[in-house]
């Protein structure tokens, strides 16, 4: 950079020198003739009086100038010969800082790619922990109507879908995590590497601060990669729990669902209160009627038929599997065992034709009451005080 | 404030509230609406919930029971179908029928009374608080149902009685105020219903009656009975209807009917030396409403059986058995309820035997047939004959069995007759148990300007006691004069300052005006002034005011006023002084605090 502003300054001098003698030569030779009107503006412009004396500091100025730059342009190669001087054994000591830079980006890398595996499982794990709640809410919404039966069989389904994908979701969290620790193994060799590079280090560091400075900036890199490492682990630890704690979560909800071996669906006893509320039936079926005529019988079972009955036309809405009239005779091409029951002399295949006996029920509709907080319980009629 | 999307009627009815609603944007001219039903989500038995069509209007004091529903927190008082329930086990925590309490005067309303009579320790609400609750259950419960379009946002109106007066109109609008519905619009019930019939009728309502026809709208809720009358006229050539006549506060529905079968029920067992229970009378109440529509409706049956069971566990065993007999129904009921009587027969005052209860006002006759004759002979004055209506109008639960009906119209047709009149016409088409808040919703429509509208105005005059002033008597008390400030029918939106009547208020003091009304007084003009007060003149509750010193007065000062009355947009009725000198205006309010004596 001096040497080349060195030059541009002397080339500038001996233009200045040439200008200088341009303008003040008395005649003008035929070829400046052009530049002629330039000229005699330039001497124009200062008086006649101050001519020698600008001319004379221009020289000097001039003079200075052109020693000034031959000297710094001469002044180069002493200055390369004092850096030959250093010591030889400093040369080798950039690579070894090359490598280890270059293992702590590996490491850095490599540190990289847990994180993304950790927040990936992460993720997962709070994707699981929504469907969780979602499953959860649907089960309670499953156990308050259990009649149901389609739902809760999509659930069930949904369930083990669920769990089946949970389980996948663990195994990619163990994944990441022997992922980490064999991470963690490598970066402990990597350590070791490391720490024999820095006694090797430590050798050359008489000779240089600059490489001193340099190993501690790497351990301090090294450090902090380790300590993120170590926290990486602990939130893999800690992920993995959750998603252990979720698996048994969904396991209850699941047996809840299918009703474990004590467990009743809430509409068992819906179904039985209101049958006892509204037509007294358990009641009537816990009493021994045999001690009473027939007319007594008749007369007092008029009302809880009607409760009961009352029941059946809104809330529990029934309608016959067949609408033909019983004892006529039908004629099915095919039948679904589940809706049509076939008895006597039964044929191989269809047509099946026959007498109708019994119409069958269907529950067409089911409208019991939403139950906020399920059933809290097993009582299905409260004891009954009354304080006059 | 969102833009509102919904017109909103709400049936606040005596002993069931009804909630409809239809979109502002099928508010179009001549079209039938869809006018939908808003389901209620109401508390049940072993903390279900359900929605419901229709709430019934009770509100019951919780013992143990858990709050369900999301917005009740802590609340100490379930309302709706449970508190039903509930209320016929534990009578002392039920209240009941807190629309007749609002409008009675003889208790302050604003004071916790409810439930009557109840012992010390159980909470007590005043019937204000009561309706506000109900009023409040409506609001969540929409906001539940509809999310952002929140009712408080919606064009809402609200049904009462014909019969309420200003004060009773006030309290309704400061119960929604307390529900957080800030803005609502008040209509009457049996222009509720009428207005159902113009939305509802297969046959365009306009090929149904004519010009100058006079229709009765005959109101028997569950326990108010209510009259309207509507005239036919003719306004740039078209019909016009206009509300003409209202009829006072009846309490008598068709619960007194159920019940009282039930007591017929009861002292035929009790005859036969079986006791039974308070519970027991309530579900014997119910099957005597079951075999009191058997027997009207299916015609061949002479008698109905009715049991009820026991109460312990041993249903069979501890069951009893009665029967109702057509004769029990048309002695008790028909000749009980709707009655022969000539249309110069008035109310009998004096009860004999029946159900009454001497807190709430129940009506001492049964017979609607006879507080109908009074109402009709009373709008008989004058050149207008109004008492001689062309058309009758049913609403209510009680007139769908057809005997009612049948009954009802044949003793109308005996006074037309007598009087030379054609016999009445029957207008038919409503449903009858939510004709009421389907009207409430068309209404909103008609105040859209897409309908036609009833035109109403003041249900009935209101005065002004004012003491003669005449040299003190020792013993004698000064006659009291009536001042009219508001003429029957008056519009809605009409201000007026009465002229030439100055009175002398004093700053710091309370003011007390006495207040009456009348549903039969139509050719008194507004600030006339009637010198003797006869029994056509009806005690309400008081005016009070009480002037606040404003800049430049101080206590003691007499100050000149002048009265000006206002007709609200909203259908209520507001009295002010306004100062002679400067621009200050004092409201009259409504004394609802002192009892009438």
């Amino acid at each position: 950079m001096k040497k080349a502003t060195a030059f541009i300054t002397l080339i500038l001098a001996i233009a200045a020198a040439a200008g200088v003698y341009l303008v003040y030569r008395e005649d003008i030779s035929p070829t400046l003739t052009e530049i002629e009107p330039a000229v005699s503006l330039f001497k124009g412009l200062i008086a006649e009086q101050w001519h020698t004396p600008i001319v004379a500091s221009i020289a000097v100025f001039w003079l200075f100038t052109l020693l000034l730059s031959i000297s710094v342009l001469f002044a180069r190669k002493p200055l390369a010969l004092v850096e030959q001087d250093k010591p030889v054994t400093a040369i080798d000591k950039p690579e070894k800082k090359d490598e280890i830079l270059k293992e702590v980006g590996l490491l850095r890398e490599k540190l990289f790619q847990a994180e993304t595996a950790v927040t990936e499982a992460r993720d997962k794990a709070n994707q699981l922990l929504a469907q969780n709640e979602n499953i959860k809410a649907q089960l309670e919404k499953f156990s308050a109507s259990s009649a149901e039966k389609n739902e809760s069989v999509e659930l069930k389904t949904q369930l083990d879908r669920l769990q089946s994908e949970l389980k996948a979701r663990g195994e990619a969290a163990e994944k990441a995590e022997s992922e980490l620790k064999s991470l963690q193994n490598e970066q402990r060799k990597i350590s070791e590497e490391l720490a024999a590079a820095r006694n090797k280090l430590e050798k050359t560091e008489n000779d240089s601060k600059a490489s001193k400075k340099e190993a501690e900036k790497t351990a301090g890199q090294l450090k902090s990669a380790q300590s993120e490492l170590s926290s990486k682990t602990e939130e893999a630890t800690s992920l993995r729990k959750q998603i252990e704690e979720l698996t048994a979560e969904l396991k209850a909800a699941q047996a809840d669902a299918r009703g474990g071996k004590n467990a009743v669906p809430p509409a068992a006893y819906q179904i039985l209160y209101m049958f006892q509320k509204e037509g007294r039936l358990i009641d009537l079926l816990k009493e021994d009627v045999s001690g009473y005529d027939d007319e007594t019988l008749g007369g007092a079972i008029r009302p809880i038929h009607e409760g009961c009955r009352k029941l059946l036309e809104d809330r529990l809405i029934l309608e016959p599997v067949l609408n033909e009239e019983e004892g006529s005779e039908v004629t099915l091409e095919e039948i679904d065992p589940e809706s049509i029951k076939l008895s006597g002399s039964v044929p191989a295949s269809g047509p099946y034709t026959g007498e109708l006996i019994h119409r069958g029920w269907r529950l067409k509709e089911c409208n019991l009451p939403e139950l906020v907080g399920g059933w809290k319980g097993n009582v299905i009629a409260p004891a009954e005080i009354e304080i006059s | 404030m969102a833009k509102p999307k919904y017109l909103v009627g709400i049936d606040l009815g005596t002993t069931n509230t009804v909630v409809t609603y239809t979109p502002i944007s099928s508010a179009a001219e001549g079209a039938h609406p869809e006018i939908s039903l808003m389901p209620l989500v109401q508390e049940l038995a072993k903390g279900a919930i359900e929605k419901l069509e229709v709430m019934p209007s009770f509100i019951f004091e919780r013992l143990k029971e858990k709050p369900v529903l999301e917005w009740e927190d802590e609340s100490k008082f379930i309302i709706g179908e449970y508190a039903r329930e509930r209320g016929a086990e534990v009578p002392d925590r039920l209240i009941s029928s807190a629309k007749s309490w609002l409008c009675n005067t003889r208790i302050d309303r604003t004071q916790p009374l409810l439930p009557w009579n109840s012992p010390e320790e159980n909470t007590r609400i005043s019937p204000l608080t009561a309706m506000s609750m109900f009023l409040r259950h409506v609001r969540h419960a929409w906001n539940d149902e509809f999310g952002k379009d929140k009712l408080e946002d919606q064009k809402v109106v609200v049904t009462i009685p014909a019969s309420f007066d200003a004060a009773a109109r006030d309290l309704i609008v400061e119960a929604s105020r307390m529900a957080e519905l800030p803005s609502i619009t008040l209509l009457e019930e049996p222009q509720a219903a009428f207005y159902s019939w113009i939305s509802q009728s297969d046959k365009p309502w306009r090929q149904q009656v004519k010009r100058g026809d006079v229709v009765l709208v005959v109101d028997v809720g569950g326990g108010t009975t209510d009259f309207s009358l509507i005239e036919i006229s003719e306004a740039e050539g078209d019909l016009a209807l206009e509300r003409v006549a209202v009829g006072n506060h009846i309490l008598l529905g068709g619960d007194n009917m159920d019940l009282t079968l039930a007591y017929v029920a009861r002292s035929k067992l009790e005859e036969s030396k079986k006791k039974i229970t308070q519970w027991q009378t309530v579900q014997l109440s119910h099957q005597c409403r079951k075999a009191k529509e058997a027997l009207l409706n299916e015609g061949d049956k002479d008698s109905v059986p009715v049991v009820i069971s026991g109460r312990g566990s041993s249903v069979i065993g501890g069951s009893m058995k009665t029967s109702i007999d057509r004769a029990d129904i048309e002695k008790t009921l028909i000749d009980g309820f709707f009655p022969f009587c000539n249309m110069s027969d008035d109310p009998i005052e004096d009860t004999e035997g029946g159900v009454r209860e001497i807190s709430l006002m129940y009506a001492a006759d049964a017979a609607i047939t006879r507080h109908l004759a009074k109402f009709l002979r009373n709008q008989n004055s004058g050149d207008k004959h109004y008492g001689f209506p062309q058309a009758i109008l049913f609403n209510g639960g009680v007139f769908r069995s057809d005997i009612f009906r049948n009954r009802l119209i044949e003793v109308i047709n005996n006074w037309l007759s007598s009087a030379g009149k054609e016999p009445i016409k029957v207008l038919e088409g409503i449903e009858l148990s939510q004709a009421v808040a389907r009207g409430a919703s068309y209404f909103g429509i008609a105040r859209e300007g897409k309908g036609i509208r009833i035109r109403g105005g003041v249900s009935q005059a209101y005065y002004l006691g004012i003491e003669s002033s005449l040299p003190a008597v020792p013993g004698f008390k000064p006659p009291l004069k009536a001042l009219c400030v508001a003429k029957q029918g008056t519009e809605e939106g009409t201000v007026q300052d009465v002229p030439g009547r100055t009175f002398g208020l004093i700053i710091g003091k309370t003011a007390q005006f006495k207040f009456f009304k009348s549903n039969c007084r139509r050719e008194d003009e507004f600030a006339q002034m009637i010198d003797e007060l006869d029994e056509t003149f009806e005690d309400t509750s008081s005016l009070a005011i009480e002037l606040p010193a404003y800049e430049g007065m101080k206590p003691g000062d007499l100050v000149d006023v002048s009265l000006q009355v206002a007709i609200t947009e909203i259908g209520t009725l507001e009295i002010y002084c306004l100062a002679k000198s400067g621009n200050h205006r004092w409201k009259l309010e409504f004394n609802v605090r002192d009892a009438i004596k």
